[in-house]
């Protein structure tokens, strides 16, 4: 089971926002993740990203996978 | 998935006219950030799964691929989008929020400026009403 770094949708109907989290690929219907590592918030104007490089980096050492989507928000962070 | 917001929102708003399938589907990519292939062998899993439980709906040899799940999503964005053409539900909403958010603004203005000049109280209150009666349209436009 891959362990990846993705974006898990918080935040109430009409205004999404996002936990940065580590889980795996099952389907996550009990909301369950191994860590949180930051937020992003794409509905302000830019768009607000925090994220914990430290965390980040560890996981990545170790094998975890950042989604598409989280590689782009790694980059433009500046932490990938 | 892109990290444009817009299908999330679209799936808020119209989700209710896409067949389940489709909009578990949509919901794993836009809001959980499952692979295209996540997502099918997660839905094989499950099919097995309902197979081995004696399901009679289960067919014996039903498996979805990657491209069978990327057409699913295809074809569920695009029924969102067509609504939102019709209605533009979520065009209209946000347009509203905006003049809402433009009167607060004035309201407070006025409400300001009147208490400076000691304008009559009449016009402070009235303009505090308008305040708190576009405060409560922003609770029904979020």
């Amino acid at each position: 089971m891959a362990v990846k770094i993705r974006l898990r949708r918080i935040g109430s109907k009409g205004n999404p926002f996002y936990r940065v989290v580590v889980a795996d690929s099952r389907y996550p219907r009990d909301g369950r993740f191994i860590e949180e590592i930051g937020t992003y918030n794409p509905m302000v104007e830019p768009s607000e990203v925090k994220i914990d490089a430290e965390k980040v980096k560890t996981w990545i050492a170790n094998g975890a996978q950042p989604t598409d989507t989280v590689k782009t928000l790694l980059k433009k962070e500046g932490i990938l | 998935m892109a990290v444009n917001p817009e299908f999330t929102v679209l799936l808020d708003v119209y989700g209710d006219i896409l067949t389940e399938k489709e909009r578990d589907m949509l919901d794993y990519y836009y809001n959980d950030d499952l692979s295209l292939r996540e997502i099918s062998d997660n839905e094989n899993v499950a099919r097995r799964e309902r197979r081995a439980s004696g399901d009679e709906n289960a067919r014996e040899h039903d498996t979805i691929t990657r491209q069978g799940v990327r057409d699913t999503i295809k074809r569920a964005e695009a029924k969102l989008l067509a609504m939102e053409e019709k209605l533009g539900l979520v065009r209209k909403n946000r347009e509203m929020a905006e003049i809402v958010a433009e009167i607060r603004k004035n309201a407070e203005k006025v409400a300001v400026r009147a208490y400076q000049i000691r304008a009559p109280k009449e016009i402070i209150t009235t303009a505090s009403d308008i305040d708190t009666l576009a405060e409560k349209l922003e609770e029904y436009l979020k």
